[in-house]
């Protein structure tokens, strides 16, 4: 059961972190050392790809709800990509599902990051 | 039908907990959405033992067995570690938004929401938790 995280950045302070495999009470801590390097003022929006994640339990959420709470103080945020049925039911067993921003295909998430794009470039301006 | 494993309180034992599951559902030819839950019941109960169940730091062993039955999935765990009635356990408040709630109690509720029955025994020397997933 392994786990294998990669963070891309997308833009200044955007970063798209895939985590693949199983994120368990083993694996977690592992990933939150991944996480929290990202976890600075400078970081505005990390999203989750959880397309290849394959098992989730309290202790990987824990470490999503983490990264959420530590953007959120500083202003950042914390959205989702690609929840697989496993994955999501989880979310839902602990009601987590209606406070968190999902994109539900690569697609939404690149509309979304373009017009970010945009708006900063339009405030440049 | 049945397969039991002793694991030792350490938190790597849980890739080996996930494998036992893993092969048992093969073999007995759960669906996979069964064996899921097994899989993330038995996590989430065992971690709670290694995380909160000792306050020495000593070597303990946790004993889980899985019974494949006609109607249901038992699932039982046994452990010598301090007394926690996990069935008894306050349910964490899930209208709470989850930045302002504890994240405590989120495993145990897990269990909950998925097990259909749960027991709870104090033994001299430890807990006792037998938990059933009905098959229909």
């Amino acid at each position: 059961m392994t786990m294998n995280v990669t963070s891309e950045q997308k833009a200044q302070g955007i970063f798209i972190v895939t985590v693949a495999g199983s994120l368990d009470s083993n694996t977690y801590k592992e990933f939150e050392k991944k996480i929290d390097v990202l976890l600075s003022e400078a970081t505005e929006l990390i999203v989750f790809n959880l397309e290849f994640l394959t098992y989730l339990s309290s202790a990987g959420v824990r470490v999503f709800l983490k990264a959420r709470k530590v953007l959120k103080n500083s202003g950042g945020q914390v959205k989702f990509l690609n929840l697989q049925p496993q994955i999501k039911r989880v979310f839902e067993i602990i009601n987590a599902i209606p406070s968190m921003q999902i994109f539900e295909s690569t697609e939404e998430l690149d509309r979304y990051l373009d017009a970010q794009m945009k708006k900063v470039i339009e405030g440049e301006d | 039908m049945k397969t039991e494993f002793k694991l030792k309180n350490d938190l790597v034992e849980i890739e080996r907990l996930a494998g036992r599951v893993l092969s048992f559902g093969r073999e007995h030819d759960l669906p996979d959405e069964l064996v899921w839950e097994i899989r993330l019941v038995l996590e989430e109960v065992v971690t709670n033992i290694i995380a909160h169940g000792y306050a020495d730091r000593a070597a303990h062993a946790i004993e889980v067995s899985i019974v494949n039955s006609e109607n249901d999935i038992t699932l039982s765990v046994r452990d010598d570690a301090q007394p926690f009635n996990l069935p008894e356990h306050p349910q964490p408040d899930l209208e709470i938004p989850l930045e302002e709630r504890g994240i405590g109690g989120m495993g145990v509720h897990i269990v909950r929401e998925i097990m259909d029955e749960i027991d709870y025994k104090r033994e001299a020397d430890g807990n006792v938790v037998v938990m059933r997933r009905y098959k229909y």
